[in-house]
């Protein structure tokens, strides 16, 4: 007995022993396996969230650990945009005017703002975009670039953020380069002095003169227009009139043609509360997402929200009522700062074509100005007042766009108790000059807006918002001046309408009151150029998203307008391919051999099980070796599995079959899921996290025995693009296994990658994306052969006379 | 001693003419400059050369073409410029420009023209025609310096000149309307 102890001790210290030996090869061979070769793409899946897709998955591809790529299609997708593929690697991003190209061949972007079919400027000049890196990747049946999707959702300004392996992205309907990319659609609601005087036309030289000026004045192209001004007809009292109707809302606007303007002015004006009513109905992490996104889209850079609001709706508890009373709030408490400014501005404008004008110009804007410019807390809390007897019902169940006009609305009760003038001047009974004035000053505007989109233009860089808040302003201001030029003679026609047909309704108005052009064509000028003002203030909340840098220092940000996450690389899903055991195993780019003859391009290995005699089959699997063992011969054999680190250790018996035993044979495995599948027909599963056992008959489990068995019988493999088989042998109908089929997915359209009619009894032992290793019979010897898979040559790396059953790797 | 004076006066009058010469030199060649930009815009005008006349105009690069009626008034102009003067950092060039009379075009209307669309086809007709009247306009056109160039500026008198009077006439129906 002591004799047998110590035999056994000796024995198990020459089993240690062994595997010493052997493991440090081992280790160094795979430490150099590790180094060859660039890092694939691991492709996988990423759920994601957008406004109109809600949850879902889209096909992701993570590149060196790190970096999170996606086809363009995707990106675009996710971004809200529209891709334009240019054939040859060149694609486009559009979002309406705003353009985004990127050429995946060199990794050159460009920015730019396109209308009416040409680029009219290129944006962020000073800046060098290249695209961070480009991969060619398989998803599924495409085979495309992809390119990073953080760097493509930067450059197209949506902002997102990340909880529980999930990806919430919001676009914003439109940002401040769409709105001035719409200036040549914007021209086409400017105002008509024509159509303004075209009744006094009419009277002076008849109807054909009228219509004949209507017509030309119709073709005359934007940078023609000028202010008419002339000494004979100027009065200041009247330029002050037109400018005090810029203090307050559209009188029609506010009235008959509410409805018009809020459907028009709809989809430019963000669903943010739907947004996150949604988001927050998804629970968990979700919940953190929405508080954020409601910050940052809502949140406008001088709003105040008044406590009478807050505390409102903290006791209703809505994050998206929230919202609206915070994005309501905001845009009432700057309409006065604001008037204030455009008077200030217009006091100060100069422009050299139109001297003459501005300084009249000057001088009434100047006028008002020191009569309204000191603004005073008292006024503003007395408005105050006002809004908080609003809130509650008013707020509560309107569209976004109802919010911005019920906005209007307010913001025209502080004003008036502001300025008293305001409303006087609005219901004055010289409309048409008005209008005219106002005609002349969206004039006098659109040269400033043009010159200022020049001169942004030409900046290169935007260093702060700061840089585009004139833009806005001028641009906004020509708007103000187009949209109150129309509503001024929409009254001056309803009222002299109704000057002569006291009772007429609405409609009888809207059918008969137009002159120069119908009711209808004045009103769809006027809603357009209320929804231009719309847009204006809109996008505003976006301007940080549009600091936009080369070196995109700022990608992750906090900011708001432009709150940004970096995506955790763990959110990708990798897809996993099953893992069968095979004499030839991969492993970081390292192809395995199980035998001692020394092959071109592979390395042996070899390592003592820790039972029975020798391995026949290994897989890697998560930075672990997996090993079937068996005791020699073909017959009454022991076998079993184990699995241990690389360097040998940790060995762990996860299957054991002794011989006569009748539990289920561990002479090959497969992995799948963190699921080990063994036994004949992979009848046995086993989990290597909690590990539970059990037998594989239904969902998941079932249908890796289905591949187990498949794998057997037609030396099935899966590679990232499909499968690769033998397929099953049957030498009744000549199926004698001497082609290689791939098709793109299980049951696919089938092709041949290989065939050799010389050869029979091929095994699939290893495919990798360039490459299969199989063995074969030729005649009575047993062949080893590498197939490429780019040229469809195939080599012999080894052959020996056939012994027994089994082919190369025979036991 | 006193010799040396009248050499010292000499020398400072050839001095100040030899600047006044420079300087001269300097306004000659800016105000040649000026009035080729000048000539330039127009020519563009009258070929409807949307590309260059962006390119000699303040304004964008690129510039959207203009079509219809001002395209076919545009093609009947005619100019001459004349003399250039300096005006602060900006050049006069003083032209006449002989474009389609607007008003008499639009006085020759037939009465039965009751819709834009229908005024619109006749005065078409009415441009293209070879006896259409025309009239002279006296036009300083405004140059001033862009990205190292003269560029046009559009003024109300020229605009009211390329487009026939057109501006002339609303000022007068904005007089008869007391606005």
């Amino acid at each position: 007995m002591k004799w047998s102890k110590r035999a056994a001790a000796s024995l198990l210290a020459g089993a240690m022993l062994a595997l010493q030996a052997v493991s440090p090869v081992f280790a160094e061979d795979s430490a150099s396996g590790s180094s060859q070769g660039e890092p694939e793409p691991l492709v996988g899946e990423l759920c994601v969230y957008t406004q109109d897709q809600g949850v879902h998955k889209v096909n992701a591809a993570l590149y060196d650990e790190t970096m999170i790529l996606v086809s363009p299609q995707t990106a675009a997708d996710l971004a809200g945009a529209e891709l334009v593929d240019g054939g040859n690697g060149q694609f486009e991003f559009w979002r309406d005017h705003y353009i985004v190209q990127v050429d995946t061949n060199t990794g050159k972007i460009d920015i730019g703002l396109y209308a009416e079919g040409k680029l009219n400027g290129r944006l962020y000049d000073n800046e060098q975009f290249t695209l961070q890196e480009v991969q060619t990747v398989r998803f599924g049946k495409e085979e495309t670039p992809a390119i990073p999707l953080e760097q493509m959702l930067y450059l197209l300004n949506a902002q997102w953020s990340c909880a529980e392996d999930c990806v919430y992205i919001y676009n914003p309907p439109e940002t401040l380069w769409n709105v001035v990319g719409d200036l040549w659609e914007m021209d086409k609601v400017l105002p008509s002095p024509a159509e303004i005087l075209g009744d006094t036309a009419l009277k002076k030289w008849g109807n054909s003169f009228k219509y004949g000026l209507l017509a030309f004045a119709d073709e005359v192209a934007p940078e023609y227009l000028i202010p008419i001004v002339g000494d004979d007809y100027w009065s200041r009292q009247k330029m002050e009139e037109a400018l005090l109707t810029l203090a307050v809302p559209c009188e029609n606007i506010m009235g008959d043609l509410k409805e018009e303007a809020q459907n028009d002015s709809s989809k430019f004006v963000s669903d943010i509360s739907g947004m996150v009513g949604d988001i927050s109905t998804l629970g968990g992490g979700a919940v953190s997402v929405a508080e954020k996104l409601t910050k940052s889209v809502t949140a406008w850079s001088d709003v105040k929200i008044p406590k009478s609001i807050s505390d409102t709706f903290t006791v209703a508890g809505y994050a998206a009522d929230m919202a609206k009373a915070i994005a309501t709030a905001g845009r009432y408490e700057n309409w006065g700062e604001s008037y204030r400014s455009q008077l200030e501005y217009l006091s100060q404008v100069k422009n050299d074509k139109y001297a003459e004008y501005c300084n009249d110009l000057n001088k009434a804007a100047g006028s008002l100005f020191k009569e309204y410019g000191d603004y005073t807390g008292n006024v503003a809390k007395e408005s105050l007042k006002t809004l908080a007897s609003f809130v509650g019902g008013y707020f509560l169940d309107k569209t976004p766009a109802g919010l911005v006009f019920s906005s209007y609305d307010l913001a025209h009760t502080f004003v008036e108790a502001y300025i008293p003038a305001a409303k006087t001047a609005q219901e004055a009974g010289d409309n048409t000059s008005a209008a005219m004035r106002l005609s002349d000053l969206s004039v006098l505007m659109r040269a400033q807006y043009a010159s200022e989109f020049i001169r942004v233009g030409e900046m290169g860089t935007l260093n702060s918002i700061e840089d585009v808040a004139q833009l806005r302003f001028i641009g906004s201001l020509m708007m103000e001046a187009a949209a109150h030029s129309h509503d001024s003679l929409y009254s001056a026609w309803k009222n002299m309408y109704l000057a002569g047909h006291s009772d007429a309704s609405e409609e009888e108005i809207r059918q008969n009151a137009g002159e120069t052009i119908s009711m209808d064509a004045l009103a769809g000028k006027l809603v357009q150029s209320q929804t231009g003002i719309t847009r204006f203030e809109e996008t505003s909340q976006y301007d940080p998203s549009l600091l936009l840098y080369g070196d995109m220092n700022n990608l992750y940000s906090e900011t708001d307008g432009a709150h940004r996450e970096k995506i955790p690389p763990e959110y990708v899903k990798i897809k996993e391919l099953p893992v069968f055991s095979s004499s030839i195993a991969e492993y970081q780019g390292g192809v395995y051999v199980l035998n001692n003859r020394s092959l071109p391009g592979l390395t042996n290995f070899s390592l003592k099980p820790a039972s029975y005699d020798y391995i026949c089959g290994i897989a890697f699997y998560k930075d672990r070796l997996y090993y079937a063992c068996k005791t020699a011969g073909t017959s009454e054999i022991s076998c079993a599995i184990y699995s241990c680190e690389l360097d040998g250790s940790d060995q762990k018996l996860l299957a054991d079959c002794p011989a006569g035993s009748k539990k289920p044979n561990c002479t090959s495995f497969l992995i799948q899921d963190d699921r080990l599948y063994y036994g004949y027909r992979g009848e046995r599963f086993l989990d290597l996290n909690t590990g539970e056992e059990g037998d594989a008959v239904s969902g998941a489990d079932l249908e890796a025995a289905n591949r187990f068995i498949k794998h057997k019988e037609a030396s099935m493999v899966y590679a990232q693009d499909g499968v690769y088989f033998r397929g099953e042998l049957d030498y009744r109908y000549g199926m004698s296994g001497d082609k290689i089929y791939f098709a793109e997915e299980e049951g696919g359209t089938e092709t041949v990658v290989y065939e050799n009619s010389s050869i029979r009894w091929i095994r699939i032992e290893l495919a990798t994306p360039q490459e299969i290793y199989f063995s074969a019979t030729q005649g009575g010897d047993c062949l080893l052969m590498r197939l490429n898979l780019e040229t469809g040559q195939a080599e012999t790396l080894d052959s020996h006379p056939e012994a027994g059953s089994g082919g190369y790797f025979a036991w | 001693m006193k010799t040396q004076k009248p050499k010292r006066k000499i020398l400072a009058l050839a001095l100040c003419l030899l600047l006044a010469a420079s300087c001269t030199a300097c306004g000659g060649k800016g105000k040649e400059e000026a009035k080729a930009a000048c000539e330039d815009f127009f020519q563009a005008y009258t070929l409807c050369d949307s590309q260059r006349l962006a390119e000699s105009m303040e304004g964008f690069s690129e510039s959207v073409p203009f079509g219809g009626l001002q395209l076919q008034m545009a093609e009947k102009l005619q100019f001459e410029t004349k003399k250039v003067k300096s005006q602060g950092d900006e050049m006069l060039v003083s032209a006449v420009i002989t474009a389609v009379d607007l008003k008499k075009a639009l006085e020759s209307l037939p009465e039965t023209i009751d819709s834009t669309d229908a005024a619109k086809e006749a005065l078409s007709a009415a441009f293209s025609a070879e006896d259409v009247p025309t009239k002279e306009f006296e036009v300083d056109v405004s140059l001033a310096q862009e990205d190292g160039k003269w560029v046009v500026q559009m003024t109300p008198d020229l605009a009211d000149a390329l487009l026939g009077g057109y501006y002339s006439i609303l000022e007068e129906a904005a007089e008869e309307a007391g606005l």
